[in-house]
């Protein structure tokens, strides 16, 4: 899998997003991090190991306590096309609603009397 | 005044589709023609600053649409889109890829599958893209044509954006 297909997929859980919002304020045990979840250490754990392998946490050396901590340089590629394909998408969709209002405008003539024949290209509104 | 406009961009799980969804204050008759005529496509389809200037566009099944985007620069993308399916004023589907002036395809940019829905009622038009991408890696190239810089996003916006399956 490519690094952001996995980057993706690693994100698409709501445990494993959640598991990050918490490391976006410093670095935690596992403990610490499984805490508000219910489910057990082992299921907590491959959570992480999934993070862990899209890059998006590190862990500690240390045998007792192994730290988890944030990586956001994985994260910052995904957020980032997404936001510059959207901006683009909304862009491109702003410029045609301008046209549209431009059109109606056109179309809207002086204020007569609206007849019952429907134009078939006309704006009905 | 008018109604709220809605504007979706959800991103699918599995990464390689995005559903754009936007709605109109417009019948559908000028907002069709805007998708589909060349003299309208223009006016509107680049982002600013980007122009788009079209050379050819044959919409009919089968049918290329060839046309470039110019940013302010000078720098010139040139695209096509091949149309596979047409229902009139109500949905068309086809294939978009980065090209050169004669219109040869560029295999190391992303080719898009594309789908547009058009729904109308009591003068509102909703249009509804779901663009296909081959592979996530094709998403990042999308990022490499360079339309706008730096972004940093929380969170929460992120989760706002991804599709969660609960």
């Amino acid at each position: 899998m490519d690094r952001l297909s996995l980057t993706f997929s690693a994100l698409a859980d709501p445990t494993r997003r959640a598991i990050l919002a918490r490391l976006s304020s410093g670095p935690a045990s596992v403990n610490e991090l499984a805490a508000p979840f219910s489910m057990s250490l082992p299921a907590v754990s491959k959570h992480l190991k999934v993070l862990e392998r899209a890059q998006l946490i590190a862990r500690g050396k240390e045998a007792q306590w192994r730290p988890c901590e944030i990586k956001a340089a994985p994260l910052k590629e995904a957020t980032d096309w997404m936001e510059q394909y959207r901006q683009f998408w909304e862009e491109r969709f702003d410029r045609l609603e301008e046209y549209l209002k431009e059109l109606q405008a056109q179309e809207k003539p002086a204020p007569v009397k609206a007849t019952p024949k429907r134009k078939k290209n006309g704006s009905n509104k | 005044m008018t109604q709220q406009a809605l504007f979706n961009f959800i991103v699918e799980k599995d990464a390689n589709s995005i559903t754009v969804e936007r709605s109109f204050n417009a019948p559908l008759d000028p907002v069709w023609a805007a998708w589909t005529e060349a003299e309208v496509l223009c006016k509107w389809w680049a982002p600013r600053p980007y122009e788009c200037v079209i050379k050819s566009l044959d919409f009919r099944e089968g049918g290329r649409w060839l046309y470039y985007m110019q940013g302010p620069q000078g720098d010139r993308h040139w695209c096509y889109f091949d149309y596979a399916t047409i229902r009139p004023k109500s949905y068309f589907s086809g294939s978009d890829a980065f090209c050169d002036e004669h219109g040869v395809a560029n295999t190391i940019k992303p080719k898009v599958t594309w789908e547009a829905h058009f729904n109308a009622s009591d003068g509102r038009t909703v249009v509804r893209v779901l663009l296909h991408f081959a592979s996530a890696q094709d998403l990042e190239q999308i990022v490499a044509m360079g339309f706008k810089e730096g972004f940093t996003m929380g969170l929460d916006q992120l989760d706002e954006l991804l599709t969660t399956s609960k």
